[in-house]
């Protein structure tokens, strides 16, 4: 008898398995449709560098070089000079090779005037690998179209309708890193 | 340094072309479903009523030159179906696995994707049909043909209703079990002729699964042949007016399932290709439209196994003809339209059980088949005999 | 670039409506390699999970190369595996391409000074589309390969056909053996 209880016990599995599989017929598909659907990326996943201007159209950043020596791959290229006006530097080349960037944003994290951020954007894929190399043209242009950026000093940023940027609402801020940054700042 | 200036915006989108599937536009997947059950019916019967039916009453056939252009005509018919068939199989055994997995499939080509099988086609005929150098050239070139032929070929003995079949052999389950041999040929051949090794344990494999479960699926053929006392699949059918023989010869119905999905070669039967261990197993290095053959062969043996299923063991083409005569050719459609529907249910539970089950390993693979199946087909067939004998259900 | 290739461009127009009829059907059908090197190659598995399902587009995956048309190089191309991967895109038939895919394979990634990397996989096989990511999201390996269908599908960029970059050192040897020494 025990052969016919182990038959007995294959059939039931089979079956078990394959109303199982029936099941998931009827469920709704969970795919996102990508060309169609675009999928809510939040900027803090890191998917691309921007560097960001201020509303005026100055540039945010203060050729410090703090990102370029933070850099783990060597992917970031600043020349400067000084600003004949006042005190500081003017930037003159910022170059961003994100051929080669692992996107760890180890810049973002250092930048003390949050100049360089995350965006959310994905669609990058070329057919020039050297379309690839940006320079500082490019990531303000990607700066200016961002509505949406993250830093850790600032947290989310938004972009108004009219231009101005503005701290994101807390709903809209990373429960992560930002808090952490400001609790140590307050402490 | 100077640079090459580079355009600003590099952002390149790609074109949004085809079925937009955010759109809502309820029924358009189920009216192509509809369209491709229709487009078949319509070919059967143009291929089984209406093309005999003119040549018997214009008395063409008598003339050797009519009876010439009859056999030509069916013959491109015959593989206008083969060719419908698969073309609908595929995206719809592409359709239901991604259901299976809550994704959805080929969508975007064609309305809910199903042009998509028509754009493989095409691209497979304009793929390079590449040998290697060490492959044995006839041969190669000879298996997929030997393969697709032995499909083809099952179709020709297929009775779709009274009166309706290309050829009414006397002897059509020796056929089928002929023909279906055959394909088992041109599986090995093609292993064993591209000289590697994945071909080779590919053509192995498929000797050892092809040839082992030849012997329980003859049985269970066997059996039925034995039972209505004919090998005439179209007495066979005749035989099952009052009750169907899946009642009677549940045994051998049995058999005859797991054996002809393991003639089929897929899954849980899948070892000869299995894609995961031996990268396509025999068709390794079959590319363009001698792979295609194979493919079409394959989807084209999944809709004639389950086809005998139904004429075996469901009642072929048996329904209720609503007092219809039925000689007359209304009758003979409709006939035609109840096989089509027992046959399309037996694919589903095909594809429902290759959704299923997982690759069973080598040795549990002829276990199965000389432990199990072979003394439960000779137990059906004993069973057969003796029903035949004793109670005469006829 | 436009000047490329140009010379094949079919000239009568029946014979170039086949070929761009056959080529939309090959652009619908794109059907890749199970290749996958590195880290890449999760998403690139990803990509034909229920969530992404490039299955929608007509792509998956054949696992030997005579039936596939694509080949997505996914992870860090070592000089070890880099006579592979050129053996891999010989076998596949024609017509073929491939997108390199995340920092690695498109120019060596932040192993490029490595002794044992290649520094950017179209120093061995031509590449047609370059994903950026290290590494890039389902979407974005989807964006790439859908930029691939249109470069097929469309007429003007068809005929760009990219070409293996060239060096001035022998790229599958050893560091030191005719392979050049990195300078750090």
């Amino acid at each position: 008898m025990s052969l016919l209880a182990e038959v007995w016990e294959a059939v039931r599995a089979i079956g078990q398995g394959m109303a199982a599989v029936n099941r998931r017929v009827g469920e709704s598909a969970v795919t996102e449709f990508y060309p169609y659907q675009k999928p809510e990326i939040p900027p803090v996943s890191v998917q691309f560098l921007a560097l960001i201007q201020n509303e005026d159209g100055s540039d945010r950043c203060v050729s410090c070089l703090a990102c370029e020596r933070a850099c783990p791959s060597q992917v970031i290229t600043i020349e400067r000079k000084r600003n004949p006006a006042g005190k500081g530097f003017v930037l003159e080349r910022f170059d961003l090779d994100f051929v080669n960037c692992m996107h760890c944003a180890n810049c973002v994290e250092v930048c003390p005037v949050s100049a360089i951020v995350t965006v959310g954007d994905f669609e990058h894929a070329v057919y020039d690998v050297n379309m690839l190399k940006a320079d500082k043209a490019f990531l303000d242009e990607i700066g200016r179209r961002a509505q949406v950026w993250y830093s850790p000093k600032f947290g989310v940023e938004i972009r108004k309708p009219d231009g101005s940027i503005e701290k994101a609402p807390p709903e809209m801020q990373p429960g992560g890193l930002a808090e952490l940054l400001a609790g140590e700042e307050g402490a | 340094m100077s640079r090459m200036p580079l355009p600003l915006d590099r952002h390149i989108k790609p074109k949004l072309v085809g079925y937009d599937p955010t759109r809502p536009r309820p029924g358009v997947e189920r009216l192509a479903y509809t369209l491709f059950f229709g487009s078949l019916w319509a070919l059967v019967v143009v291929a089984y009523g209406l093309v005999p039916a003119l040549f018997r009453s214009q008395g063409w056939l008598d003339g050797a030159l009519g009876f010439f252009f009859y056999a030509v005509i069916e013959a491109l018919l015959a593989f206008g179906i083969a060719a419908v068939v698969a073309l609908i199989l595929i995206v719809v055994l592409r359709k239901y696995l991604g259901k299976v997995q809550e994704r959805v499939g080929p969508m975007h080509y064609g309305p809910a994707g199903v042009l998509q099988t028509v754009f493989d086609a095409l691209k497979l005929l304009g793929k390079e049909d590449f040998a290697p150098a060490n492959v044995d050239p006839l041969i190669f070139r000879l298996a997929p043909a030997i393969t697709f032929v032995s499909a083809f070929l099952m179709l020709v003995a297929v009775p779709v209703a009274g009166g309706w079949v290309m050829a009414d052999l006397n002897v059509g389950l020796l056929f089928i079990v002929a023909a279906s041999t055959l394909g088992a040929y041109g599986v090995v051949l093609g292993g064993l002729a591209q000289g590697g090794k994945w071909g080779m344990l590919g053509a192995f494999r498929a000797g050892a699964q092809l040839v082992s479960y030849e012997v329980p699926l003859a049985l269970a053929l066997l059996a039925v042949g034995v039972y209505s006392g004919s090998l005439r699949l179209s007495d066979i059918v005749e035989h099952q007016q009052g009750l169907w023989h899946v009642v009677p010869m549940f045994i051998p119905f049995l058999v005859y399932l797991v054996a002809s999905i393991a003639e089929l070669k897929s899954t849980p039967f899948d070892l000869p290709e299995a894609e995961s261990e031996l990268i396509g197993g025999f068709n390794t290095e079959y590319s363009g439209m001698s792979f295609a053959f194979f493919f079409l062969a394959e989807f084209v043996e999944l809709f004639l196994l389950p086809a005998l299923v139904v004429v075996l063991f469901f009642g072929g083409w048996h329904g209720p003809l609503f007092g219809l005569d039925p000689a007359s050719f209304a009758a003979q459609a409709l006939q035609s339209f109840y096989f089509l529907v027992k046959t399309a249910v037996w694919v589903w539970i095909f594809m429902w059980i290759r959704a299923t089950l997982p690759r069973f390993r080598d040795d549990q693979l002829m276990d199965l088949a000389w432990k199990g199946l072979l003394p439960l087909a000779l137990f059906g067939l004993i069973l057969a005999a003796f029903l035949r004998m004793f109670v005469e259900v006829v | 670039m436009g000047l490329l290739g140009s010379e094949a461009r079919p000239q009568n127009i029946i014979v170039g409506t086949l070929d761009d009829v056959i080529n939309l059907a090959r652009s619908r059908s794109l059907w890749p390699l199970t290749f996958g090197i590195a880290c890449c190659a999760i998403e690139m598995m990803a990509a034909w999970t229920p969530k992404v399902d490039a299955d929608r587009l007509g792509m998956f995956f054949r696992n030997s190369p005579r039936q596939a048309d694509l080949m997505i190089i996914s992870g860090t191309v070592n000089k070890k595996i880099a006579s592979r991967v050129k053996r891999l895109y010989e076998q596949l038939a024609e017509p073929k391409w491939v997108v390199s895919m995340g920092a690695c394979a498109n120019q060596g990634g932040p192993f490029r000074q490595g002794y044992s990397v290649v520094e950017g996989v179209d120093k061995i096989v031509p590449v047609d589309v370059y994903v950026p990511g290290c590494p890039p999201r389902p979407e974005a390996l989807l964006q790439g390969l859908l930029l691939l269908r249109d470069k097929i599908a469309d007429r003007k960029l068809r005929y760009q056909q990219p070409r293996v970059a060239l060096t001035d050192y022998d790229v599958f040897a050893e560091p030191g053996k005719d392979g050049r020494v990195p300078v750090l």
